[in-house]
């Protein structure tokens, strides 16, 4: 119950409050949830994207990988 | 005639709403029977001389089904395979291109997709193309950029068609999209080819046997045969490893925004599913009291009796 | 003699407009509030902006390597 009244009191309880914890959520969120997709995206198909197939190009990459 | 068709119909309809008896005279009854009759010999002669030809087409006029393959970039969350772009590309390049253009597709297309900046300028200027005319109007040449499009092998579609006895080489830029099958079918196609055709089968000259091209008659003849091509990064240029590549380049060329259509599909997936469990919570969390409440009545007591 | 008075010494309070100390005071910790969630509420929608991507998310501490984009010259087709 308590839990319930430190969230009414933190968030919903002054109007700017709740506007600002929505807006900061939003802006928030979108960066944090897109590093996030786009890290398990390249951790899925690693190896296969362009950024790792160019490490193994002699000359066009800063270092040569051995895959 | 009419009114007399009409006084038996209502004579019938009546006939049913009354049950009374039905008076239809007999020659009526005769021009029904006449017709009913003629219909329906009418009706057994066309079906019966539709059956006499079948429509279907044979298994060898379709063409094989081609088996399913796993490919790379095959799941929902799959991209291409890049490096398998790349020795497409040169497969492409040193065998296809011999025939087949590839129109849609610009050298910028392939930096940073499967060349460098600096590779991709190198293959281009390895062209000419038309440059503006100088003072005097004569037309003049300049190497290629970045933004020109992979020149064809052939000037126009009639010079294609007489290098080829005829048959005129498809473009290849979105051939995957354009062939049933997609990259299942272009692997299947292009590995194969058997030997020698089946016996019985007759191909008119300057075609080949194929049994995955519907009719089986190709023109193009198979072109990939083991280590034609050298790969830079050591991969076995084996003929399907070859056509594995090639077909994922050209896949890649036919959806070159597949990658990122997946990445960004994996990130609607997410954030529609979210919205939707959410929102079947707040809908439970705002129709429970309603859902569960309990209507009661209580009737007022009857009067006590004395 | 009586003195009257006449009328009230009317004296003006310091202000600014109609705004007054005392008033704005009131309302101080409201434009606080407000201030934040007008400053996120901007952030929300110039989040794609490059102007603002490149002069300042691109500097929020931790957050701000989301908007860095650092691409090789060599994969530009430029």
């Amino acid at each position: 119950m308590s839990f319930y009244h430190t969230v009414f009191n933190t968030v919903f309880k002054r109007n700017s409050v709740f506007l600002t914890t929505i807006f900061a959520g939003a802006f928030v969120f979108q960066a944090v949830f897109d590093e996030g997709v786009n890290k398990w995206w390249e951790a899925r198909n690693k190896g296969k994207l362009w950024k790792d197939v160019k490490l193994t190009i002699p000359g066009a990459g800063e270092e040569e990988d051995d895959e | 005639m009419f009114s007399r068709f009409g006084s038996a119909f209502k004579n019938s309809a009546r006939s049913f709403s009354t049950s009374a008896k039905a008076e239809i005279s007999s020659n009526t009854k005769r021009v029904i029977n006449g017709a009913v009759g003629v219909a329906g010999l009418t009706a057994a002669f066309v079906l019966y001389e539709d059956s006499q030809t079948a429509k279907a087409m044979t298994a060898a006029e379709h063409g094989l089904h081609a088996p399913e393959y796993d490919w790379p970039h095959k799941g929902m969350f799959d991209s291409y395979d890049h490096a398998s772009i790349r020795r497409g590309f040169q497969v492409y390049r040193e065998v296809c291109s011999a025939c087949h253009s590839l129109d849609r597709i610009a050298w910028r297309n392939l930096v940073g997709v499967s060349h460098t900046n600096a590779e991709a300028k190198a293959m281009a200027e390895e062209y000419e193309y038309d440059d503006e005319p100088d003072d005097q109007g004569n037309p003049r040449k300049r190497p290629g950029k970045l933004t020109d499009y992979i020149p064809g092998p052939y000037a126009n579609e009639e010079a294609a068609r007489a290098a080829n006895g005829g048959a005129l080489p498809p473009d290849l830029s979105l051939v995957v999209k354009a062939r049933h099958g997609g990259c299942d079918y272009i692997f299947a196609l292009l590995t194969g080819y058997p030997d020698d055709p089946p016996a019985g089968v007759v191909l008119a000259p300057g075609s080949n046997y194929n049994p995955y091209f519907p009719g089986g008659s190709i023109a193009m003849a198979r072109t990939l045969f083991d280590d034609i091509v050298e790969y830079e990064d050591g991969t076995p240029a084996s003929s399907s490893q070859m056509a594995k590549d090639v077909v994922t380049f050209l896949d890649w060329c036919s959806e070159p925004e597949l990658d990122d259509r997946k990445k960004l599909g994996a990130k609607a997936i997410i954030i529609l599913t979210s919205l939707y469990l959410m929102a079947v919570w707040t809908k439970k969390f705002k129709w429970a009291p309603i859902k569960h409440r309990k209507i009661v009545f209580n009737p007022p007591k009857p009067p006590k009796k004395n | 003699m009586v003195n009257y008075i006449s009328k009230p010494a009317y004296k003006a309070v310091a202000h600014f407009g109609q705004i007054t100390p005392t008033a704005f005071k009131g309302y101080f910790t409201s434009l606080i509030f407000w201030g934040t969630a007008t400053v996120f509420g901007l952030a929300t929608f110039t989040e794609a902006w490059p102007l603002f991507q490149k002069n300042v998310y691109s500097k929020i501490p931790v957050l701000g390597k989301h908007w860095q984009k650092e691409v090789d010259p060599q994969d530009l087709p430029i």
